[in-house]
């Protein structure tokens, strides 16, 4: 930057001095009335000139920055020029200082990094000859749209996928499909030869371990090494692939995508499990075992509560939008999500556009806001749909048994308190109704002996719902409440007047009490004593209560009609003092509150700990009205800038842009994602599953497909793959057998020194990596080849990374994004509060400690060795059959000169020890690289 | 412009996970064993620029933006709050005023809250400085009031635990960003590689908010802090793993040699391979963590007159175990109090505070003499504190929580004091004021981005230039805030 601003400015210095010196400088020429253009004229001013302008010179000279106080984005400020006056001479174009400056010919030299084409020169000396021709009023206004579309027009990941010609390759044998022609060609050009077939071991091997995350048996490998058939791999490929331990490995990739985790975070009061987050990630295992299609998987997880579902368990891929942590703030939720799906499936960091224009993609902060409007326009139901019927749902029974214990526990304690209540209000029923009808202030509180509760302890619902009871509830004429009515809201100043006026009333009523009439308690007491104030008055009120009240706790209490009338009042159907299940919610305070938080909590957990619960998806819903987006200016929900449309992104429609039209959009939203047009959805994905396959990405940054990624080496490659997917009506699996079935991911692993002096990294593909097993595959592997690990698919995640006898896959290990286990975040399992693009793959000791003393891992060594099958091997057989286990090989005649040494030099037990010399020996080769890493 | 500089500082996830060979001997964190490694390998450049190596590993010792003054941090948080008017931040207007109103209307804080109330303890002004401190951290100041520097004008953002917690250890109340030991880890990587480079200790159990006040967030794992249940005196539970019980460890060397041998015979046939390489030499580490990890861990070999001079409480214990991590090269170590959030005293704030300074009081004074004695002191940045302070005002009792007791004071986030002390503090000082009431910062307000810019300065980091590249965007920990403050600086 600051070499820009230096060069251009001695620029302007010396253009200065230069047309100083040859008295070229004129006054400022008088700006020129903007002259009618022919549409053909403005035609060529958007075709060749525009985008030169754009894309070479705005930076500098545009609304940001000016340099030479030059701005070239309009017509006029192009005439009125620098510092030095016009740049351009509409009399004599030729001598235009633009022209000069753009030649490159003399010190100053535009742009100062690179000169333009001759083409565009010659296209800017044209347009000064024809006058300048420039669109009136806003369509001639360069805006950051401008620069949008030079993106669109020239960044690699917004062009279209187009069907990839095949290239000539020399060596015609090696190519089994046009993907290795692809690769082929490019290592061709660098001169390197692919690598030669791996061997069958290592094939199976690296075709279990890539799709199914655990190894062949030896007998799966025996039988593959041995099958003559010359469709044998193809047919292993097969095989492999419709196991259902695929969906277990793939999805568990996926939801490194989703961001997925059990709990929603931090919260202090509730349960922090999701009792359905389960339903997501056996949504994601499905959908990858049954190969939904790909824009249908989108779909799903995006709006699957607006389609029509043949099987409504894909309900629960919508909890792609709901399984992030919950800010229990609505802007974060909705960012949470915008960012998950918007680098998800399209590589696009929309997110970064929240609080202002993105700074280098073609994402204006308000395509943000459009997207925020989709989503926003969504809520979490209040109760999740079912997917499955309690009959349907295995130990039912026994699950609704145990909640109406714990649910129980929480009516008892609603139910105990309500009575509790309910006595309490109608004891202290004088203390209460003073507050209510008096309002007394403190110093008047203290004045009243007769209050025998304090403020603190009063439950302030039983106040109001006093007042509301007596102004709404009593009928006008009620022979004890009415005169209470009408005195009982008096202002202070007219209260003497309104007073007497009432009084006067009062002594004509008769006595009794229908409608109409005048209570004789009421009246007797008013009498006795006429209040001067709304508080005395209510006083009077609170006493005849109260003495009611006192009256029937007495023996043998007989009522009179008069204080029957009063008593109804406190223990109707209707009276405040009424305490319900419904409301007693009202009168907990913060003590209350807690007591019954850990009875929700304790059902909470049991519903999301307990089998038997019938499944439900973490849907949303629309909401009655969809959400009208604004721009929150920097991001501040409290400063609303322009409303926008819900709509796609600029990035994609270009000027095409169209509000969504049904409800939020959200569906559409998933179509225009779905859409084969769509540049970004397809390629993200096969280069996502490029990776797995080879430890590789094509692209610098899987999940950042915008202009700060470079246009990757293998484009033609991820576009091939792109097609297959199409072509294949979406499916992944296919682009799997595409991928594993060509000769460029059969290619050995081994070093090849002369090629790696070419391609260090291997960005060609001359050989297949190696790659290390992540946490998972590992994991699953000890307990599978030890024959320990449990098949069982689906439902509740359990804790698994601290549990040496739960032998589930890793997938159905319990993750607490509120408190990550430190086993997982060793072996570089992705922060869960947000998309993860990529695992990194770090070595670190704490991994190794994992493996050399967990009991998880011991244990599997200690029993494998105790079981009968390894008992009953002869003493001599042991070690092969080990290797055979672990490695599927026999071992190497050095490796059992190895073993032998170790069982030689074994030390005898110590007190300590509690393994034997084979069971270390089984351990040990559980901690081998080969064991780690697949070939 | 579309290729920003792609310095070290600037690395990103994919840079991580690049196989190159270079990175990926780097990314074993190998830091000691990366020479033996080089030899292994015979690579003659490798040796020769072993320093450019390291500076591309995790947690190998880098080079930060300049030459910093502090090469650890130890940060005694005292989590739920401490009080400053009851500290370090004396004010005398608010003993006279005690039982009557505020001058000026109380400030919006958690829960409703009365009159003045002043402070319950002694104050007596300390060393050259003449710095006035509370009885309550008598032993702290009287040996090294000198070497402190009590920032008296910090502020945050809102009065509650959640959002305060995460501004103070992460610069950010809401989102999901990363601690400020694990910006620090990421910086300057460890010196050394048998132990943890951040470790957050709390006795009994997790603060307010868990692991998420150390958390790496978008930074790779590696730089999360290692929490450690310092209660525990058993090693086995202080770090997963460390121990095994079922092989004794002459066993193990046995295990390992010929472990050793299998992974170097599987590695011949596979030619030049780093990724193999990086994991063989990892298993020599770990064997060497257990024994490295054992003995930081167990404070028996220290004299009793040391451990006498820090006190018995848990507390006090780990600040002991803090200096021999800190001896032993580890980058950052958190001390929380305890549990939850035992400072948060809304009530009977006399009787708590007593208590709990009391466990700190004579570790501090003790960490710091420790410090000075071994030379540590001035590579060492201490910082006491919470993640906010509390109320000069009473707290008015709420029905079920503080009934009854009018004795504490509620969160204050408006005003409240830090301390530091060593690598690169001008000691013997105050700065900054909160109003005659101390309610709210006043003079010289320090917001908690600014403690954090200072902090990594004293590292040797423009904070405004130690960034992460994620998600598209480059972060860093003071966002779009934080102003170094000179004054500080000795």
């Amino acid at each position: 930057m600051s070499r820009i601003r230096l060069s251009s400015f001695s620029f302007w210095l010396s253009a200065l001095c230069l047309f100083s010196s040859f008295g070229l400088v004129t006054a400022a020429q008088p700006p020129a009335s903007t002259p009618a253009f022919s549409a053909e004229q403005l035609d060529f001013f958007e075709t060749n000139v525009r985008p030169v302008l754009v894309s070479k010179c705005i930076e500098c000279h545009g609304p940001d920055t000016q340099e030479s106080e030059l701005r070239i984005d309009s017509r006029a400020a192009i005439i009125k020029g620098s510092t030095s006056g016009s740049i351009v001479d509409l009399k004599a174009p030729e001598k235009s200082l633009l022209l000069q400056v753009l030649s490159h010919q003399q010190d100053i030299q535009m742009p100062p990094d690179e000169k333009l084409a001759d083409k565009e020169i010659a296209a800017i000396k044209a347009w000064i000859e024809l006058q300048l021709p420039w669109p009136a009023g806003d369509q001639g206004k360069i805006t950051k749209y401008d620069s949008y579309d030079t993106m669109r027009r020239e960044h690699w990941a917004f062009q279209p996928i187009e069907p990839v010609p095949l290239p000539t390759v020399n060596d015609t044998s090696w190519a089994l499909s046009p993907l290795d022609s692809l690769v082929l060609a490019k290592l061709e050009a660098a001169e390197i030869k692919p690598s030669p077939e791996a061997d069958r071991r290592t094939l199976i091997r690296r075709v279990y371990f890539n799709l199914l995350g655990i190894p062949p048996t030896p007998q799966q490998v025996q039988s593959f090494v041995d099958n003559p058939e010359p469709d044998a791999y193809e047919r292993l490929v097969d095989q492999v692939l419709s196991a259902p331990q695929f969906g277990e490995r793939w999805g568990r990739h996926w939801l490194d995508v989703a961001r997925y985790s059990d709990t929603l975070g931090y919260n202090f009061q509730r349960e922090r499990r999701f009792p359905f987050s389960y339903t997501y990630r056996d949504y994601v295992v499905r959908a990858f075992n049954q190969d939904i299609p790909y824009d249908d998987f989108i779909r799903h997880q995006l709006a699957a509560d607006l389609m029509t579902l043949e099987d409504k368990r894909n309900l629960a891929g919508m909890g792609l939008l709901t399984v992030g942590r919950q800010y229990r703030r609505e802007q974060l939720d909705t960012d949470d999500r915008i960012d998950t799906v918007t680098r998800g499936f399209m590589g696009l960091t929309v997110a970064c556009a929240r609080c202002h224009d993105h700074k280098y993609d073609a994402i204006p902060t308000e395509d943000y806001y459009s997207l925020y409007g989709v989503f926003a326009s969504a809520r979490v139901p209040a109760e999740l749909p079912t997917i499955q019927t309690p009959e349907e749902t295995i130990g039912y029974a026994q699950f609704a048994e145990g909640l109406a214990v714990v649910q129980g526990e929480l009516d008892a304690y609603d139910t105990k308190r309500a009575g509790e209540f309910t006595e309490l209000f109608r004891d202290k029923v004088f203390d209460y109704f003073v507050r209510a009808a008096g309002r007394p202030d403190e110093t008047q509180i203290k004045s009243i002996e007769a209050l025998s509760v304090r403020d603190t302890d009063i439950r302030n619902a039983q106040v109001t719902q006093w007042q509301s009871y007596v102004l709404k509830t009593v009928a006008n004429d009620d022979p004890f409440f009415a005169l209470l009515k009408i005195l009982g809201t008096t202002e202070a100043d007219k209260f003497v007047e309104v007073e007497a006026a009432a009084r006067e009333k009062l002594t004509t009523l008769e006595e009794g009490i229908q409608g109409g009439q005048v209570n004789p308690l009421l009246k007797q007491a008013y009498l006795e004593n006429p209040p001067k104030s709304v508080l005395e008055l209510s006083i009077i009120y609170a006493n005849i209560l109260q003495d009611v009240r006192n009256e029937t706790k007495k023996l043998g209490a007989q009522l009179t009609p008069a204080q029957q009338q009063v008593y109804q009042h406190l223990i109707g159907e209707n009276s405040p003092t009424h305490v319900t299940l419904e409301n007693v919610n009202q009168f907990y305070n913060r003590a209350d509150g807690n007591t019954r938080n850990r009875l929700v909590r304790k059902i909470d957990l049991y519903k999301a700990s307990t089998p038997g619960n019938p499944p439900r998806a973490m849907v949303m819903e629309e909401k009655p009205n969809p959400y009208n987006p604004v721009v929150f200016i920097r991001g501040n929900s409290g400063r609303r800038g322009e409303p926008v449309k819900r709509q796609f992104l600029y990035a994609l429609d270009g000027d095409q842009q169209q509000p969504f039209k049904n409800g939020g959009g959200r569906l559409e939203l998933a179509e225009k994602i779905a859409h084969p047009d769509n540049p970004l959805t397809r390629r993200v994905l096969v280069n996502r599953i490029w990776s797995h396959h080879f430890g590789k990405s094509l692209v610098t940054s899987p999940s950042d497909f915008g202009i700060r990624c470079d246009k990757p080496i293998q484009l033609d490659l991820m576009d091939y793959l792109a097609n297959v997917l199409l072509e294949n009506d979406w499916s992944i699996k296919e682009v799997h057998r595409e991928i594993l079935l060509s000769a460029t991911f059969r290619q050995a692993s081994v070093d090849r020194p002369e090629a790696r002096a070419k391609d260090p990294e291997n960005a060609l593909f001359w050989r297949k990596n190696r790659q290390r097993l992540e946490y998972e595959a590992f994991r699953d592997s000890v307990m599978y080849v030890t024959n320990e690990l449990d098949f069982r698919m689906g439902g509740l995640s359990e804790d698994l990374t601290n549990s040496a006898t739960n032998h589930r896959r890793a997938i159905y290990s319990f993750i607490d994004r509120q408190d990550l286990a430190g086993l997982l975040r060793v072996f570089d399992f992705p922060n869960p509060d947000s998309h993860s693009a990529q695992r990194p793959v770090t070595t670190v000791p704490q991994q190794a400690l994992f493996i050399m003393n967990s009991p998880v891992i011991l244990e599997r060594a200690k029993r494998f060795v105790l079981s009968s099958e390894f008992q009953s091997t002869a003493e001599s057989e042991r070690l092969s059959y080990l290797y055979q286990r672990f490695l599927q090989r026999s071992p190497s005649s050095t490796e059992e000169e190895v073993a032998q040494q170790f069982f030689a030099g074994w030390i005898e037990s110590s007190e300590t020890s509690k393994m034997d010399a084979w069971q270390q020996y089984a351990h040990l080769l559980l901690m081998t690289n080969e064991f780690m890493f697949v070939d | 412009m579309k290729k920003p500089n792609e310095g070290i500082f600037h690395s990103s996830p994919a840079a991580l996970t690049g196989f190159s060979r270079r990175e990926l001997l780097a990314r074993s964190g190998t830091g000691l064993g990366m020479m033996g490694l080089a030899s292994l390998l015979g690579d003659d450049s490798l040796l020769s620029t072993s320093q450019a190596a390291d500076a591309v590993s995790p947690l190998a010792p880098k080079q930060p933006h300049f030459e910093g003054k502090a090469k650890h941090v130890i940060h005694i948080f005292c989590n739920g709050g401490p009080s400053h008017v009851d500290t370090f931040d004396n004010k005398p207007e608010l003993t006279k005023h005690h039982g009557k109103p505020l001058p000026f209307s109380n400030l919006k804080t958690e829960r409703k809250t009365g009159h003045c109330f002043g402070t319950p303890f002694s104050w007596k002004q300390y060393g050259e400085s003449g710095i006035e401190v509370s009885e309550l951290y008598a032993k702290t100041a009287a040996a090294h009031i000198d070497d402190m520097c009590i920032v008296r004008s910090m502020h945050a953002d809102v009065p509650n635990h959640e959002p305060s917690l995460l501004l103070m250890n992460c610069g950010e109340s809401t989102l999901i960003r990363p601690s400020v030991g694990s910006w620090i880890s990421y910086g300057l990587g460890t010196e050394n590689q048998n132990l943890p480079s951040f470790i957050a200790m709390s006795p009994g159990g997790y603060p307010i908010k868990g692991a998420q006040n150390w958390q790496s967030a978008f930074l790779p794992g590696i730089y999360q802090g290692t929490y450690i249940d310092s209660k525990h005196r058993d090693v086995e539970k202080l770090i997963a793993n460390i121990r095994n019980s079922d092989i004794p460890l002459n066993q193990q060397r046995q295990q390992l040699n010929a472990l050793k041998r299998l992974n170097e015979i599987h590695r011949e046939q596979r030619g030049e391979s780093p990724e193999l390489d990086a994991r063989i030499e990892n298993y020599e580490l770990a064997y060497r963590m257990q024994l490295e990890a054992s003995d930081v861990f167990d404070v028996s070999d220290e004299p009793a007159h040391v451990v006498e001079s820090y006190g018995t409480s848990d507390a006090a214990r780990q600040m002991l175990i803090a200096r021999r991590l800190v001896q032993r090269g580890v980058r950052y170590v958190q001390l929380w109090h305890g549990a939850g959030q035992p400072w948060d005293n809304h009530d009977d704030i006399e009787a708590n505070h007593r208590r709990l300074a009391g466990q700190q009081d004579s570790a501090i004074a003790a960490l710091m003499s420790d410090l000075k004695r071994l030379g540590l002191f001035d590579e060492t940045l201490i910082i006491w504190g919470g993640e906010f302070g509390r109320t000069p005002v009473v707290e008015l009792p709420t029905a079920g929580a503080n009934q009854g007791k009018i004795n504490g004071r509620d969160h204050n986030h408006w005003g409240f004091t830090v301390w530091l002390a060593g690598g690169g503090i001008r000691g013997g000082q105050t700065y900054g004021t909160t109003d005659p009431f101390g309610f709210r910062a006043e003079e010289n307000p320090v917001h908690v981005h600014d403690l954090h810019a200072t902090m990594l300065h004293l590292l040797g980091f423009d904070h405004k230039q130690l960034t992460y590249r994620y998600a598209g965007r480059d972060y860093r920990l003071t966002d779009v805030h934080g102003e170094v403050k000179q004054d500080w600086l000795a």
